[in-house]
C-alpha cells in the first residue's frame, strides 16, 4: 500500500517531459557539418550505434527515474499501512445522541459513556490536522455543540443525558453540511446513537430533507451497540387538577402511567410523589391508566418535586419532575352587570375557594362587562377583564375607552355567517366543542406583542392578554358572555373557563407553562441572574434572554434576593418508545449511494475501522538510496560518454 | 635546417604559399626548390646521359651517329642514350565537391587546391626534365583534358586550366581511368590525386587493368588532417557533400571508431595497391608538397 502526503506535488512528475525535450530538441537542433569522410563516420556509427543506443537510453531512464524519484519525494510517499494516527489529514464529524435512551445500560455501563469513550478514540488517533466537530442528535437545529478537538474534549467531560427529543436526520444533515464544506480533507462521520426508531423519523424535525450533496464520497462509521429492547413503562406528567395552586386547597394531581411495546405487566405499580426528600403521597396505578393524587394543601410560593413509579425498563423515565406556582385566592370584582350566568359561576368559584368577590376598589382584577373605568384599573396596576357588550352600538365607546388606556386593541362588529368554534388545543378541556353565534374581530390599532390565548379555529384571536408600560394586564374577549353570544355561559366549561380567565391568565406576574421538555426555550424574568440547575449548581443567566435546559430535573430562577421563578425540565414522553430503527430507516438516513457507512460495535473493530484513510510511513530513507544509486549510475554512463582526455601526440 | 626550409617553398605548409602569387608561381617556386635540393641532377638519367653504342640500322636518325666511332671503326653506331624517348604521365585531377572541402579555414588548403597545387608542380617537374604531361580533372565525368606535351607553354595551358577548374560533383575515378586506359595505351605513368571517396572497388579494378597495361600509377591519396581525426565533442549531423548522405552522431561518442575506420580504409588501399605494385602514398593537406614530388621522382626513375 501507497500514499501521498501531497499528492498535488505529482504534477511534477510531468517534469519527465524536460529531458525528453532537451532530449528531441538536441537531436533536432544539432549542427548540420559538411564532412566528405561520411562513409568512415558510417562505418564507425554502425559499429558504435548499438552501444550508442544503449547508453542513450539508460541515460535517458536514468534521469527520466531522477526527476520521477524527485517528484514522488517531493509528494511525501508512505509505504505500508501505517498506525492509527498516520491518516490523511480528515475532517471528523461526531454526532451524538444524547438523548434519553442513551441512559440505557449495556453490562453496567451506560450506552452514553460508551459513546464518549469511543469519541475519546476519535480524539486520540486525530492529528493536528484533522478537524473535529461536535453535533448533538438532540440540538439538530444548531451547527457544530464542539468545534476543535480541544472543545470536543471538553464538551465530553460534561456530557449529560438531555431531557429533549433526538433528531438523528437533523443532527447528520447538520453534519453533512459542514462536511460539505471541508473539500480538502478526507471526511468521517462517526454516529453514536442506539438506533431508537423515533430518533430515526424525521418527525421530530419536520418532513425528511435530501441530504446536502458532500462532493466526494464520505465514510460513515455507526456505533450502535446491541441492547436487549423490552417494554418500557414510563410515568407521564403529573398535572394538577386546576392551575395555579392556590393557598390552603387540597389539589387533585393527575399522573398517567404509560406502557412501550408489548407485554404490559399486569398488576399495578406504586406511584410516589415526592416534595424534596419525603412522598407526601403515595398511589397504586396500572400502566394504561391514571393515576390521582391527593396533593394537601400548599404555602403560597413554588412547589418542586417528582412523581415516581416502581422500574420498568428504562430508568431515566419512571421519574417526573413538576413545579407549581401555589398563589392566594385572586380577588375579583365586576364592573357592570355581570348577568346571571356570570354571577352563578363566580360564586361557585368563591364558595370552592378559587377567588374572593371584593369590591372594585380591593379588588386586583376587574371583570369589566361595560365600557367605565378601564384606564382607571390599568392605571393602578390591576388586571382588568375586558367583556364586550352585547349591543354593538355600545362598542364605539369601547374603543374609545381602550385608546384612553393605551391599549392596542380595537373592537369591530362584522357581519358572521353561521358560529364559530375556538381551535382545537385550549387550555381549559371542552372549549372547543362550544358554539359562538356573536364574535367582534379584535383588530390591533398599532404594533403590539400581544398574546392571543384563545383563538378560533381561522386563527382569528378570541382571548387577547397584553401588558401595560407599567406591567398590568388586560384580557380582550371577543364575544360577550350571554347566552345569545355563545353557548358558554351555559355550559360546564364555564366555571374551569372563568378560574383560568381570573385566576391564571388574568394574574400580575403570571409564570405560564412551568413544566418544559428539554432545550425548549424559556423565556427569563428581566431580573434573574442565575439559574440553579438540578444539582444544586448555579450557573450565570441573564435577565429577560431565553434559557434553554438540557437536562432533566428542577431549576430555579434566581435574583440577587432569592427565587423568582422555578421551572421543570422532562424528556418528550415520546424518548420512553424504545422501539428500535430497523436498517432500512437508518439507510434511508444515510444515502447509501452516496455515502459507504458501516456499523461497528466491538472496540476493537471501532479502533481499526475510524480514520479509513490510514497512510503508510514515510519512505524517504529507500528514496535517499534510490536516488543515491540512481545518480552515481547517472554519472558513470555520462562520464562514459565523454571524450577521453588524448595521449599527447608523438 | 631551419633556415633551409624557409628558403625551400616545397618545405613549406603549403598553405603558407600563397603570399607567392597565383598557381604558376607557386609551382614554379615548389619546383624549383624541389630541384635546388637535390644533390645531383634530376636530368642525370635522361637524354643527356649516354648509355651504350648500338649499330646503324636504316632509317635511324644521323644526328645521333657517333662520328668518332665511325672514324675509328669505320662502321656506323649509334650513340644511345638512357632514355630515348620522352615519358608520357597523365595527371589524373579528382575536382569533386569532396576535395572541395577543409577541416578549417585557417592556415589550411582544401584538398582540391592542394591537389592543384601538386598536380601544377608535378607536371612541371616533368615537363621540365622533359617528359611529356597530360592533364584530366574529373568528378562525375571528365571535366577538362589536355593532352600530352612536353612544353612550358603546354605546362602553362595546364596551369591556367587548374586555376579555372570548379568544383564538380560526384568523384568517378574508376570510370576516368578505364577511359584513360583505353585513351592511352603507350605505357606511362598515371598519377591519380584524389581523396579517394570513390567507387573504391572500380577504381582499383582500373589502376590494376592500367598497371596490367603496362603504366605505372602512382596514388596519391590526398587527406585533410580533419578527416584523419574527427575533431570536436558535440552532436551534429554530418552531411556529405556529394551524396547528401547524413550522420547524426557525437564526435566524441565516435572518435575511436572514426579513426578505426580510416585506418581500415588506408590500409585497405595500401594492401590492394600494393599488392599490384602502384605505388600508394596518403598526402595530407598540411604537409610539404616536396614529399609528393619526392615519390614521383622516385616512381619517375623506377620508370626510367
Amino acid at each position: 500500500m501507497i500514499d501521498f502526503l501531497h499528492p498535488l506535488l505529482g504534477l511534477a512528475t510531468l517534469a519527465v517531459a524536460i529531458p525528453i525535450a532537451l532530449h528531441l530538441m538536441r537531436r533536432r537542433e544539432a549542427r548540420r557539418v559538411s564532412f566528405p569522410a561520411v562513409r568512415y563516420l558510417r562505418q564507425a556509427e554502425q559499429r558504435h550505434a548499438q552501444r550508442l543506443r544503449l547508453r542513450y537510453l539508460l541515460l535517458l531512464s536514468a534521469r527520466l527515474l531522477i526527476i520521477l524519484l524527485l517528484a514522488v519525494a517531493a509528494m511525501g510517499p508512505l509505504l505500508g499501512h501505517g498506525g492509527p494516527t498516520d491518516h490523511r489529514p480528515t475532517a471528523l464529524a461526531i454526532v451524538m445522541d444524547e438523548s434519553q435512551s442513551a441512559s440505557r445500560l449495556l453490562g453496567d455501563r451506560r450506552l452514553l459513556d460508551l459513546y464518549a469513550e469511543r469519541a475519546r478514540i476519535d480524539l486520540e488517533q486525530a492529528t493536528a490536522d484533522d478537524r473535529v466537530a461536535l453535533f448533538s442528535a438532540v440540538r439538530s437545529d444548531e451547527a457544530a455543540i464542539a468545534l476543535g478537538a480541544a472543545a470536543v474534549r471538553e464538551y465530553l467531560v460534561s456530557l449529560r443525558i438531555a431531557a429533549a427529543r433526538a433528531d438523528l436526520p437533523g443532527a447528520i444533515r447538520q453534519a453533512a453540511a459542514w462536511l460539505g464544506s471541508e473539500r480538502e480533507r478526507a471526511r468521517e462521520m462517526h454516529v453514536f446513537t442506539d438506533l431508537q426508531r423515533v430518533s430515526l423519523t424525521a418527525g421530530a424535525s419536520g418532513p425528511t430533507e435530501e441530504m446536502p450533496e458532500v462532493g466526494r464520497s464520505l465514510s460513515v462509521i455507526v456505533y450502535a451497540p446491541d441492547v436487549a429492547t423490552q417494554g418500557n413503562g414510563a410515568a407521564g406528567d403529573a398535572e394538577p387538577e386546576v392551575a395555579p395552586l392556590i393557598v390552603g386547597l387540597q389539589t387533585k394531581v393527575s399522573l398517567p402511567l404509560h406502557w412501550f411495546g408489548l407485554e404490559m405487566p399486569a398488576g399495578s405499580s406504586l406511584v410516589r410523589l415526592v416534595k424534596g426528600d419525603d412522598a407526601i403521597v403515595m398511589a397504586e396505578a396500572a400502566f394504561g391508566a391514571t393515576a390521582l393524587l391527593s396533593l394537601p394543601p400548599q404555602d403560597s410560593g413554588w412547589v418542586q418535586g417528582y412523581v415516581e413509579i416502581d422500574r420498568h425498563g428504562l430508568a431515566a423515565d419512571d421519574r417526573r419532575y413538576f413545579t407549581w406556582q401555589v398563589r392566594p385566592a385572586p380577588r375579583v370584582a365586576v364592573l357592570g352587570d355581570a348577568g346571571g350566568f356570570l354571577t352563578h359561576a363566580l360564586d361557585a368559584l368563591e364558595q370552592g375557594g378559587r377567588l374572593q368577590q371584593v369590591e372594585p376598589a380591593a379588588a386586583e382584577v376587574w371583570l369589566a362587562t361595560a365600557a367605565t373605568r378601564l384606564e382607571a384599573g390599568l392605571a393602578t396596576g390591576r388586571s382588568v377583564i375586558v367583556v364586550p357588550p352585547a349591543d354593538p352600538i355600545d362598542l364605539p365607546r369601547l374603543n374609545s375607552r381602550l385608546g384612553r388606556a393605551r391599549v392596542p386593541w380595537r373592537y369591530r362588529s362584522e357581519e358572521r355567517r353561521g358560529v364559530a368554534h375556538l381551535a382545537e388545543g385550549a387550555a381549559v378541556a371542552g372549549l372547543a366543542a362550544l358554539e359562538f353565534r356573536q364574535v367582534y374581530r379584535l383588530i390591533p390599532s398599532g404594533f403590539t406583542q400581544d398574546t392571543a390565548l384563545l383563538q378560533l379555529s381561522g386563527a382569528e384571536p378570541w382571548l387577547v392578554r397584553g401588558t401595560t408600560a407599567a406591567g398590568a394586564a388586560y384580557l380582550l374577549l371577543a364575544s360577550p358572555l350571554t347566552p345569545e353570544a355563545s353557548e358558554l355561559p351555559v355550559s360546564a366549561v364555564m366555571v374551569p373557563f372563568l378560574d383560568a380567565l381570573v385566576g391564571d391568565w388574568a394574574r400580575r406576574g403570571r409564570i405560564g407553562p412551568t413544566v418544559f421538555e428539554g432545550l425548549a426555550p424559556i423565556r427569563l424574568p428581566a431580573r434573574a441572574d442565575q439559574v440553579q440547575q438540578p444539582d444544586g449548581s448555579r450557573r450565570p443567566a441573564e435577565g429577560g434572554a431565553w434559557y434553554r435546559a438540557a437536562e432533566a430535573g428542577n431549576y430555579a430562577v434566581l435574583d440577587g434576593e432569592g427565587r423568582i421563578m422555578a421551572f421543570s425540565v422532562n424528556a418528550p414522553l415520546i424518548e420512553s418508545d424504545l422501539t428500535p430503527g430497523q436498517p432500512s430507516e437508518l439507510e434511508r438516513i444515510l444515502p447509501a449511494a452516496r455515502w459507504s457507512w458501516q456499523r461497528e460495535t466491538s472496540l476493537a473493530g471501532w479502533q481499526q475501522g475510524i480514520f479509513r484513510t490510514r497512510r503508510g510511513r514515510p519512505a524517504w530513507r529507500p528514496l535517499v538510496v534510490l536516488f543515491l544509486v540512481l545518480s552515481i549510475g547517472e554519472a558513470a554512463l555520462a562520464a562514459a560518454g565523454r571524450p577521453r582526455r588524448e595521449t599527447k601526440r608523438q | 635546417m631551419k633556415s633551409e626550409r624557409h628558403k625551400r617553398p616545397d618545405l613549406l605548409d603549403p598553405a603558407e604559399l600563397d603570399d607567392l602569387g597565383g598557381l604558376e608561381l607557386i609551382a614554379r617556386a615548389v619546383v624549383q626548390g624541389f630541384v635546388a635540393g637535390l644533390h645531383s641532377s634530376p636530368s642525370r638519367g635522361f637524354s643527356a646521359e649516354f648509355a651504350e653504342h648500338r649499330a646503324y640500322r636504316p632509317g635511324d636518325d644521323l644526328r645521333f651517329v657517333d662520328w668518332r666511332m665511325y672514324g675509328r671503326s669505320d662502321r656506323f653506331f649509334l650513340k644511345q642514350y638512357e632514355e630515348e624517348t620522352n615519358l608520357a604521365a597523365h595527371i589524373c585531377l579528382d575536382v569533386s565537391r569532396s576535395m572541395d572541402w577543409r577541416s578549417r579555414a585557417d592556415g589550411l588548403l582544401t584538398k582540391l587546391e592542394y591537389g592543384k597545387r601538386l598536380a601544377a608542380s608535378l607536371t612541371l617537374l616533368l615537363i621540365r626534365q622533359g617528359d611529356l604531361a597530360s592533364l584530366i580533372c574529373f568528378a562525375e565525368r571528365v571535366m577538362s583534358r589536355l593532352p600530352l606535351r612536353g612544353t612550358i607553354a603546354h605546362w602553362a595551358q595546364i596551369v591556367r586550366q587548374l586555376a579555372a577548374q570548379a568544383p564538380g560533383h560526384l568523384s568517378t575515378a574508376g570510370q576516368t581511368l578505364e577511359e584513360l586506359t583505353r585513351a592511352a595505351p603507350r605505357p606511362g605513368m598515371v598519377v591519380l590525386i584524389s581523396d579517394l571517396l570513390v567507387d573504391e572497388a572500380r577504381t582499383r579494378r582500373a589502376l590494376n587493368q592500367l598497371r596490367h597495361q603496362g603504366h605505372e600509377p602512382l596514388v596519391f591519396h590526398i587527406l585533410d588532417p580533419g578527416e584523419l581525426e574527427l575533431s570536436g565533442s558535440g552532436d551534429a549531423v554530418f552531411v556529405d557533400p556529394e551524396t547528401g548522405d547524413e550522420v547524426a552522431a557525437r564526435s566524441a561518442d565516435l572518435r575511436a571508431e572514426y579513426r578505426a575506420a580510416v585506418a581500415r580504409s588506408l590500409d585497405a588501399w595500401r594492401r590492394a595497391c600494393g599488392s599490384r605494385s602502384i605505388d600508394y602514398h596518403t598526402i595530407a593537406t598540411d604537409q610539404p608538397l616536396a614529399l609528393a614530388l619526392g615519390e614521383c621522382l622516385h616512381t619517375r626513375s623506377r620508370l626510367a
